[in-house]
């Protein structure tokens, strides 16, 4: 059985102008110990299958289809379940470090709480089990501080740090190089590995990177516009893309000559019917504009794209 | 920084005391004696050579702060008594029944207005309905209302006053309602600022990562999102301080006290203005002493202010 | 040009607020078609709520449903009046402030702060005592004073916006302060301006009450305000006469209410939309 498994979920947020269908009919499944990573353009919905996963979209938004996490279905799960499960068992580290923490609580207090409120041990053996962890990352002394006080990179390995202090089974790391500096780069994503391997969790990369992704996931799912376009092994996928959306996103990373995908970002109030990538796509067929592919499976590899039926 | 604005606001709101007598309408020296005055011409002439007021105008001024560093405000003919010690007198009575209210609508108000703006619901929006119409009217207009109801109609409180024996209970009998009054309006006020704090501050990444940890609802709320809510507000409810110490006068005059409110109704019906002057000194004076204490307890609370 | 901000969308949310604002607008405009008798015209005094008086006479036997009416004038000029003075003066310190940073800055916020500490209502009454002052005088008074906070709120959203991409572009382009800061920045305050302003109109309301209800003010100019003052010092109050004082003070009341709500769903609407762009 595999640890995680998405079945044709949906995200709808109902705003003031119209209904944005930010995921649509999403499946995949995390085997225990495997790294999926996730990658996309910007708004394509990466965030919002994480947050899903976790439940933590705001009202606006309506979710449909199914989380199976160990057996059962998340979204079934009352608030107070879910509460139980969020940090101990799934944690989530995010793009925005310095944001993520409580302005006005001392970062040891903040690394220190879901040990507080998971295994509702003294607050003075929290404190000290989250300083030995701060001292193992080189952060001596910056849990008496303010998260204020702190350059984006410490506060960065503070929230990894507070991510995994309960050794979550799954652990969403979503962007966690954004707004990084090149050296700091690295040396996350090589905490966000230890810390993966060391508790033997399994982990979803949400990354713009295809670097980032090729180095660091077993396998590799592509999103555009809130549906998922090719699914497959990393080296696979990227080496050989099977979908145009795929290839266009490897040719605008910048060591490939930096070539932008043409055309507009769809809406994804009213995207485009059939294919949603064919307004941009080169190899653009009749079908494509009319109908919707099928996401077809054919060996280890997902592919939605009218050229691969 | 923040002293010297503190001391300049004190400075300027000094010498405009000075400047409106001055620069009002009318005998100067009417504006600084009052209406009730009936002197003959020798005697006028006399008083306004001991007040220099023919004397150049910055000579006049250095007088004026000669006297504030004495704590002279002035003789009311009214009242028959220096102002200063009338007006502390009178302060002593109406801080009576807006210093409690004052705790109270702030810890009342916070709370439910906090509760309020992290979920909606049913009663909250009933609540918020109830507040708003407190805010929304004058307090002497609820006082009148009430008084109405439970003084005149049902006969549950006296009609007028602070005491007539003088004793605890009956004292507390007394300002049972204003003070009643004074903290639902009080508290009205904190409710809706801090309402729309906390609207604004659960938009904030930290709530979410907060909930992500695996804290729920009302833990959130609480430990994370109460605090950073508040601290916007410890300024604004400092600087309300003024409207809501104005609220109490109100509600003495409908209540017939004998408190700073009813002073100044009287020192207007006879136009005693050394006695107006030194009530709207007095109350400055006190509104500037709640920034001071806001400004004091945002930096323990902030560690971001405390770390410079 | 001006890309992130939207007008307020209209919701069934702000219809009761509107629709009784509205009401008590359009008494104001019409008061002498729908009043049922001249406010100053003398019938028998003190009389109870009737058929020919519905809500009764006062101790002078004017009319009280007449003077309410026509009090809604006097309420709601003053009121409209002085939030329209504070808020020119406000966002004129608060945009200038915002816009030139600096020196500039400094001394028009330093000014603001130190107006943001004055008690208000104790000022104007002083004031006021010194003046025997009109409905207008009461409302230039006002309007010099309520200024500071939109001014502080003015500023910081000028600074956001001044950060904008459009801006520097302006700035680029060489178009003067003035031309940048009444066409790009302006727009892009209206925002925070509005529901500031229907505050303000809101509390400058409760304030001339107040005032009126000391006996400030002309007795002759009929506000609720004043109504409620006559009812009060003259025994409305004292014999239980409700239908003297309760329908004026109602007014206020209602009228505050619409403009507090819709100020406040005004600036939710903001926030929602903050969120979602
Ligand atoms: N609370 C919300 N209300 C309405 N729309 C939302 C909300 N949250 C996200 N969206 C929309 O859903 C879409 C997907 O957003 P999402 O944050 O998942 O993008 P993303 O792939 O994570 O992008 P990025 O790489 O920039 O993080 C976007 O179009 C966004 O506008
Ligand atoms: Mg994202």
């Amino acid at each position: 059985m595999s640890l995680l498994e998405l079945r044709s979920l949906s995200v709808t947020f109902s705003t003031p102008s119209g209904f944005v269908k930010a995921a649509s009919d999403v499946a995949m499944s995390l085997e225990e110990h495997e790294t999926l990573a996730i990658v996309g353009e910007t708004g394509c919905g990466k965030s919002v299958i994480a947050n899903a996963i976790m439940r933590l979209l705001p009202e606006n938004a309506s979710i449909t289809g199914s989380v199976i996490y160990r057996g059962m279905d998340l979204l079934k799960l009352s608030e107070r379940e879910m509460a139980r499960i969020r940090g101990r068992e799934i944690s989530i580290i995010f793009q925005n470090p310095s944001a993520a923490f409580n302005p006005v609580h001392r970062i040891l207090d903040q690394i220190s709480e879901p040990l507080l409120i998971h295994l509702g041990i003294s607050k003075h053996s929290a404190i000290d089990e989250a300083e030995g962890i701060l001292c193992a990352l080189g952060l001596n002394g910056a849990g008496r501080l303010y998260p204020f006080q702190l350059s984006g990179g410490m506060n960065q390995r503070a929230m990894i740090a507070c991510s995994s202090i309960l050794r979550p089974r799954l652990l969403i790391a979503d962007e966690p190089t954004k707004g990084l500096d090149h050296g700091m780069v690295n040396a996350a994503l090589e905490l966000i590995r230890s810390v993966r391997d060391e508790s033997g969790a399994s982990l979803i990369l949400i990354t713009h990177d295809l670097d980032v992704a090729l180095s660091s996931s077993d396998r590799i799912a592509v999103m555009y516009c809130g549906e998922i376009v090719e699914m497959g092994k990393t080296e696979d996928v990227l080496g050989d893309p099977a979908h145009p959306y795929t290839e266009a996103l490897r040719e605008s990373m910048p060591d490939r000559g930096f070539r932008p995908i043409p055309g507009n970002t769809p809406s994804m109030v009213s995207p485009p019917a059939g294919c949603r990538f064919h307004p941009r796509c080169a190899f653009k067929m009749n079908i494509c504009s009319r109908e919707r592919p099928p996401l077809n499976n054919s060996c280890e590899r997902s592919v939605r794209c009218w050229r691969c039926i | 920084m923040n002293l010297a604005r503190y001391v300049i606001s004190l400075f300027v709101i000094l010498s405009l005391n000075f400047a409106i007598p001055r620069a009002m309408p009318g005998d100067t020296m009417t504006n600084l004696l009052g209406e009730d005055v009936i002197l003959d011409d020798t005697l006028v002439q006399e008083i306004r050579r001991e007040m220099g007021l023919d004397l150049p105008l910055r000579e006049q001024y250095l007088m004026y702060w000669k006297d504030i560093m004495h704590l002279n405000l002035g003789y009311s003919y009214h009242f028959h008594s220096p102002v200063l010690p009338l007006v502390l007198e009178r302060m002593k009575w109406t801080l009576l029944i807006s210093a409690p209210p004052l705790i109270v609508g702030a810890v009342l108000g916070t709370l439910l207005g906090a509760l309020a703006g992290w979920r909606e619901s049913m009663r909250s929006r009933l609540q918020t309905l109830i507040f708003l119409i407190i805010y929304s009217t004058p307090p002497y207009f609820l006082a009148l209302m009430s008084l109405y109801i439970f003084g005149f109609q049902l006969g549950w409180v006296p009609m007028k006053g602070f005491y007539t024996t003088g004793s605890a209970g009956n004292i507390i009998h007394h300002i049972i309602l204003p003070v009643v009054l004074m903290s639902l309006f009080s508290a009205s006020r904190n409710y809706m600022i801090m309402r729309g704090s906390v609207i604004q501050e659960r938009q904030m990444l930290y709530v979410l990562y907060a909930r992500a940890k695996g804290l729920y609802d009302s833990q959130i709320l609480f430990r994370h999102v109460f605090r950073n809510a508040a601290l916007p507000i410890i300024t604004l409810v400092a600087l309300d301080f003024g409207f809501i110490f104005s609220g109490a006068l109100f509600i003495e005059m409908v209540f017939s006290m004998r408190g700073m409110g009813n002073l100044i109704y009287s020192a207007l019906l006879y136009r005693d203005y050394p006695v107006l002057q030194g009530s709207f000194l007095v109350i400055t004076l006190m509104v500037i002493t709640a920034n001071v204490v806001a400004d004091v307890i945002y930096g323990i609370l902030d560690p971001r202010v405390r770390g410079r | 040009m001006s890309c992130n901000i939207s007008a307020p969308k209209r919701s069934p949310r702000y219809i009761p607020g509107a629709l009784i604002f509205l009401t008590f607008l359009l008494m104001a405009v019409l008061a002498p078609y729908i009043a049922p008798h001249d406010p100053w015209k003398r019938y028998e005094p003190y009389l109870g709520p009737s058929w020919i008086h519905p809500l009764g006479t006062n101790d002078m036997g004017n009319d009280i449903l007449s003077e309410i009416i026509f009090g809604s004038r006097v309420s709601l000029s003053v009121g409209l009046g002085s939030a329209i003075i504070s808020t020119l003066i406000g966002t004129i310190i608060g945009a200038s402030a915002g816009y030139f940073r600096g020196w500039v800055d400094d001394m028009l916020m330093g000014i603001t702060d130190i107006f943001l500490m004055i008690p208000q209502i104790p000022l104007v009454i002083v004031v006021a005592a010194f003046l025997k002052p009109s409905p207008i005088m009461i409302t230039l008074i006002m309007g010099l004073l309520w200024w500071p906070s939109l001014a502080r709120i003015v500023r910081s959203r000028v600074l956001q916006v001044r950060e904008m991409a459009f801006v520097g572009a302006a700035r680029v382009i060489g178009f003067s302060d003035r031309h940048i800061i009444l066409t790009d920045v302006l727009p892009n305050t209206i925002h925070v301006i509005m529901p500031k302003f229907m505050l303000t109109v809101a509390s400058a309301m409760i304030a001339e009450a107040s005032l009126s209800f000391l006996g400030l003010g002309d007795p002759n100019a009929k506000s609720w305000g004043m109504i409620i003052n006559f009812a009060f010092s003259r025994g409305g109050f004292l014999n239980g006469y409700w239908w003297w004082y309760m329908p004026p003070g109602i007014c206020i009341t209602l009228s505050v209410l619409s403009l507090v709500s819709m100020s406040l769903l005004l600036e939710r609407d903001q926030v929602s939309e903050h969120v979602t762009s």
